[in-house]
């Protein structure tokens, strides 16, 4: 073989996949280099489906239309059942005259000017989530950057600095410095002599000068080299009086009021570090990709009451949420990814496993709260550019928008993620004392600018939300080692999909690589049968 | 209205007082009312600081000229792009063939959230910006001695390091040689920030494991289904952790000008100067190479020689503003005071370079999930960095080799093809299947041998600071100097701004006290 002729490792990745199947190309993959970022091995390949064969959908979220659109390909006949007017399910974006309605009645009809929009669900993809940049490319589902680590959004903690909110830059490299100080006087001091060797040691103390900003005493003290992360007193500017004045540093018991190593470990987590990516135009635009894809499949406003199977299918009957009538739909085999809270209630004739796993799935109650606002006064007054500010009360954090910066306002403030308790708390909230809280709470960080430039807003508290009574599975070990196979096992002719279904529960990525795997089961099931 | 009564100053001390931070010295486009009519200004360099001195001096009422050496205005706001010309000194000559929508930002390439200046102005002008993506954990850290020369991704190193350090200090902590410096309650407090920060197991050890790869990495992702479990990957040993001199990318990402949120402008980072030259319209003489600059008290007289055609020509007007470079300006016969002409001989500059290199796959997106940001290396190409526009297409794209400091002279040394070279042969570090594979085109850019700047932007110690920049930015009789030389934000566009600012603001007082 000459250079010309060499096969491109893409090309060895077709021919090794081809040869073995795609366990032995995400072998080979690893092998080569290629770090093991997801367990995407591109989409399923489902050949030989037998002529005639069917699979009904139940749910039109990713997974369930990722299912149809790959199960079509191979040559099944499908049809997706969605209890909403809607594709996307919790790929979701609310936008002006939108209505949401909550289980007890509550509605909020959303007031955004053109082009604003909440995502309610999911509103940041990680650089690693492959399967779900695949689909997004594949549909010309258009992608911008998320800001998610912004150094001059805010920390507040009621309980530091008087309350007082602090620029993230300020308090971390604080945090840096005082750790670098306090473990380059314990190296020498000796203390550490038996767990370092002494090449490491004298190595580990020129890190922590340079990382830390140490003084050539090795303390962490106000200068302008430290002013030159955390910000100065007195910004360097042009001409004669252009000389910079440094910033005062914070003393280490402040810091550790703030708990600013929470959102520093945040900011480190796998799903959260940078770069991230959202659609532009609200993360709707993906389930609205799928749906082009497989809209023709869909049947909306489909209640489905009952599932049952025997030896040769599966039939769901299902209500018109529309006009009450009743109908049946019947398939060899069914693909279901209806929420765990849902399904736990319909009917469903499958075994007593299951059933246990689907009760015990718990789901998380978070709240998000859009809230437009006249001016972009973040960016004006505050020079903060997408990114969130964090605090310590139920909202849980404020989020700018990262979409048409540096433009006219009105723009829209994500005023609240508010999770676990915070989320239950908001839950108990009518939207008009959700909004309020909103406003009182966020004023914390913008108190010139939160009321004055306030609009409108809307809450969205998704175990209010009829179709799904709760956000996202949040498997703990125990359950999980409990129920979790038992959950995605075949029963008969079903298999579940759906985040829930996955190890990346909340996230698309793990609807996504659920249904994929899934149909991969049932594709060989149906050929085995 | 403070900043009516009291001026600037006192409204910068009334914002700081209500807690918006010092994060720039710009308060707003100068107020230069009263402008004595038919006074005029020869602005020298149609740069940023020059072109922003004749924007506010003509708003302000001045007749302003602008002379300009080069054939385009921008000066160092500049970009390349398919079928441009780079001429060195020495003759040697490159046409850039990159694909239409591409470019090369040669000087300038990302704006700091906090230069309000300049994001002003993109703003009046109607410069569209779009994030720069400065840090991203999914790129490379190489060194030649750590890892027996592979690369590892910044997670994984930057991870490691505070796990490592995390547990070091705790056990010290709980040895208790701490106890003299931290107090009981602060030291439970410290422990528990360690081993949540470090990702410390419950013996305050930094070990391998599903919530350490949490942060660093999956060995088997998670996934969907009944095989979706992941596994944990391996952590280095802190010998190999120092091997890799991680902390210096982790403190690059802290520096204050480096920091998240940045940006670009769409499209190429000369649509800056391409806005205040399109403001200016024919206030600009382009291909006019000033000879002599002379003054007396009744104004100033410029001699120039226009670089097409030969031409001599002479500028008048009451007053200058010089904003050539100091390395050229101090070969140019200057009528001002001593120490000024020592101060402009005093400056040094710095001499990187940045070579383009165009790739027909953006095989770092599709087989690396790398999008923007930068891949370090102590090879002499120094930074490889990810374009930050056009993610996910199938356009061909351009990455960058940014080379400063020593390994700068090494590049800029050599022929321009022995230079694409280089990269390829030290780029070929971080992505070896593709990196020639996929190479189109190149083109490097040395600003020591541009010949109308000979460096690339001035690199102030605090000596040389200490005695020469009050004798650079002082009015000279009818002169003042101004760019990024004349501020304290040496190498960034918000210097040249704030220093042209501040220049024409003093000549305007000058002005009308004369």
């Amino acid at each position: 073989m000459t250079e010309d002729t060499l096969p491109t490792r893409r090309q060895l990745f077709e021919m090794i996949g081809k040869a073995g199947g795609a366990i032995a190309m995400y072998q080979a993959m690893t092998v080569l280099g290629h770090a093991a970022e997801t367990q995407f091995k591109g989409p399923p390949m489902l050949s030989g489906a037998r002529k005639g064969a069917s699979v009904l959908v139940l749910g039109a979220g990713l997974a369930g239309m990722v299912a149809a659109y790959e199960l079509r390909k191979a040559g099944y006949k499908v049809q997706i059942l969605e209890y909403q007017d809607r594709p996307g399910g919790r790929n979701y974006s609310v936008r002006g005259g939108d209505k949401i309605v909550e289980v007890g009645g509550a509605t909020q009809t959303c007031q955004f000017a053109p082009g604003n929009y909440l995502n309610p669900g999911p509103w940041r993809i990680p650089h690693h989530h492959r399967t779900l940049l695949h689909y997004c490319k594949q549909f010309g589902v258009e992608l911008e950057p998320f800001i998610q680590l912004n150094h001059n959004a805010f920390v507040h903690n009621s309980k530091a600095f008087g309350g007082k909110p602090q620029r993230y830059k300020e308090l971390a490299v604080d945090f840096k410095g005082h750790v670098a100080e306090l473990l380059g006087k314990s190296l020498n001091t000796g203390a550490l002599d038996d767990k370092v060797t002494a090449e490491d040691k004298a190595r580990l103390l020129e890190a922590l000068r340079e990382w830390g900003l140490l003084d050539k005493n090795m303390a962490y003290a106000a200068s302008l080299r430290v002013s030159g992360q955390r910000g100065y007193d007195r910004a360097p500017g042009g001409g004669v009086g252009g000389a910079p004045t440094p910033s005062a540093i914070n003393g280490l018991p402040d810091l550790l009021d703030s708990h600013v190593w929470t959102q520093m470990n945040f900011y480190f987590g796998y799903v959260m570090q940078t770069t991230m990516f959202q659609p532009k135009g609200g993360m709707d635009m993906i389930g609205k990709g799928f749906a082009k894809q497989v809209g023709d499949l869909i049947t909306y406003n489909a209640r489905v009451v009952k599932l049952a199977q025997n030896g040769k299918g599966v039939t769901a009957t299902w209500e018109d949420t529309r006009t009450g009538a009743t109908a049946t739909a019947s398939a060899d085999w069914c693909v279901c990814t209806i929420p765990p809270p849902v399904l736990s209630q319909l009917e469903l004739q499958a075994g007593d496993k299951l059933k246990a796993a689907i009760r015990a799935v718990p789901f998380s109650p978070q709240c998000k709260i859009g809230l437009e606002m006249k001016s972009r006064f973040w960016e004006e007054n505050y020079s903060i550019y997408g990114g969130h500010s964090f605090t310590d009360q139920t909202i849980g954090l404020i989020s700018y928008p990262n979409d048409k910066m540096h433009q006219d306002g009105p723009a829209v403030l994500l005023g609240a993620f508010a999770n676990e308790a915070n989320g239950l708390i908001l839950a108990g909230m009518t939207p008009e004392q959700r909004i309020e809280t909103a406003l009182q709470q966020g004023a914390v960080f913008h108190p010139a600018e939160y009321r004055s430039e306030f609009l409108n807003g809307v809450a969205v508290s998704w175990p209010r939300m009829p179709w799904i009574l709760g956000c996202t599975s949040r498997w703990t070990d125990e359950n999980r080692a409990a129920h979790y196979q038992n959950l995605v096992a075949l029963d008969g002719r079903i298999v579940l999909a759906g985040e829930h279904a996955s190890y990346y529960g909340g996230w698309m990525e793990g609807s996504l690589l659920s249904g994929i795997d899934a149909i991969t089961r049932i594709h060989q099931r149906a050929l085995a049968a | 209205m403070i900043g009516k009564v009291g001026g600037g100053l006192a409204m910068y001390q009334a914002m700081t007082a209500l807690g918006h931070a010092a994060e720039s010295r710009f308060m707003g486009p100068p107020k230069l009312g009263g402008a004595r009519a038919g006074a005029s200004v020869l602005v020298l360099g149609a740069g940023l600081a020059g072109m922003l001195a004749a924007y506010e001096l003509r708003k302000a009422g001045y007749k302003v000229q602008v002379l300009e050496f080069q054939n385009r205005p921008g000066g160092r706001n500049y970009s390349v792009r398919g079928g441009d010309k780079v001429v060195e000194i020495g003759g040697a000559t490159q046409t850039c063939g990159f694909a239409p929508g591409n470019y090369l930002n040669p000087g300038p390439w990302r704006i700091p959230h906090h230069h309000r200046t300049l994001l002003h102005y993109c703003q009046e002008l109607g410069v569209e910006l779009e994030p720069f993506l400065q840090l991203n954990h999914n790129t490379f850290v190489h060194r030649k001695t750590a890892f027996g020369g592979k690369p590892q991704r910044y997670k994984e190193l930057a991870v490691d390091f505070k796990g490592h350090v995390s547990e070091l200090l705790s056990k010290s902590l709980n040895a208790g040689s701490l106890d003299d410096k931290v107090s009981a309650e602060d030291k439970a407090r410290l422990l528990e920030a360690l081993r949540e920060w470090g990702v410390l197991d419950k013996n305050m050890a930094y070990a391998g494991s599903l919530r350490v790869s949490g942060q660093r990495g999956f060995d088997s992702p998670p996934g969907g289904g009944p095989n979706g479990a992941p596994t944990a990957s391996t952590i280095n040993g802190l010998g190999d952790v120092l091997d890799s001199h991680v902390w210096t990318q982790m403190g690059f990402f802290f520096n204050y000008v480096m920091q998240t949120t940045m940006f670009q402008p769409k499209g190429g980072m000369d649509m800056i100067g391409k806005g205040f030259a399109k403001a200016l319209g024919n206030a600009i003489r382009l291909n006019t190479r000033v000879t002599k600059i002379a003054q007396d008290d009744k104004g100033v007289s410029v001699d120039w020689e226009d670089a097409v055609t030969g031409q001599k020509g002479n500028s008048t007007a009451d007053f200058c503003v010089c904003t050539i470079p100091a390395t050229i300006l101090g070969q140019i016969p200057i009528q001002v005071a001593e120490a000024k002409v020592a101060a402009i001989k005093a400056l040094p500059y710095s001499n990187p370079m940045k070579i383009g290199i165009e790739m027909k796959r953006r095989f770092w997106e599709e087989d690396y999930s790398i999008y923007g940001g930068h891949s370090f290396t102590d090879q002499a190409i120094g930074v490889l960095s990810y374009p930050n526009y056009d993610f996910f297409t199938r356009k061909p794209g351009v990455l960058v080799a940014f080379s400063s400091g020593t390994g700068g002279y090494e590049l800029v040394g050599m022929t321009p093809e022995q230079r694409i070279e280089a990269v390829l042969a030290q780029g070929s570090v971080f992505h070896p299947a593709e990196f020639r594979k996929e190479f189109a085109t190149g083109t490097s850019f040395a600003w020591s041998r541009m010949p109308w700047i000979l460096g690339s932007c001035a690199r102030w110690t605090e000596e040389t600071r200490a005695q020469h920049y009050q004798n650079l930015v002082s009015i000279d009789g009818r002169i003042v100097l101004a760019g990024e030389h004349a501020s304290h934000l040496g190498c960034w566009m918000e210097g040249a701004l704030l220093s042209s600012l501040d220049a024409i603001t003093r000549l305007h007082q000058r002005a009308l006290a004369a």
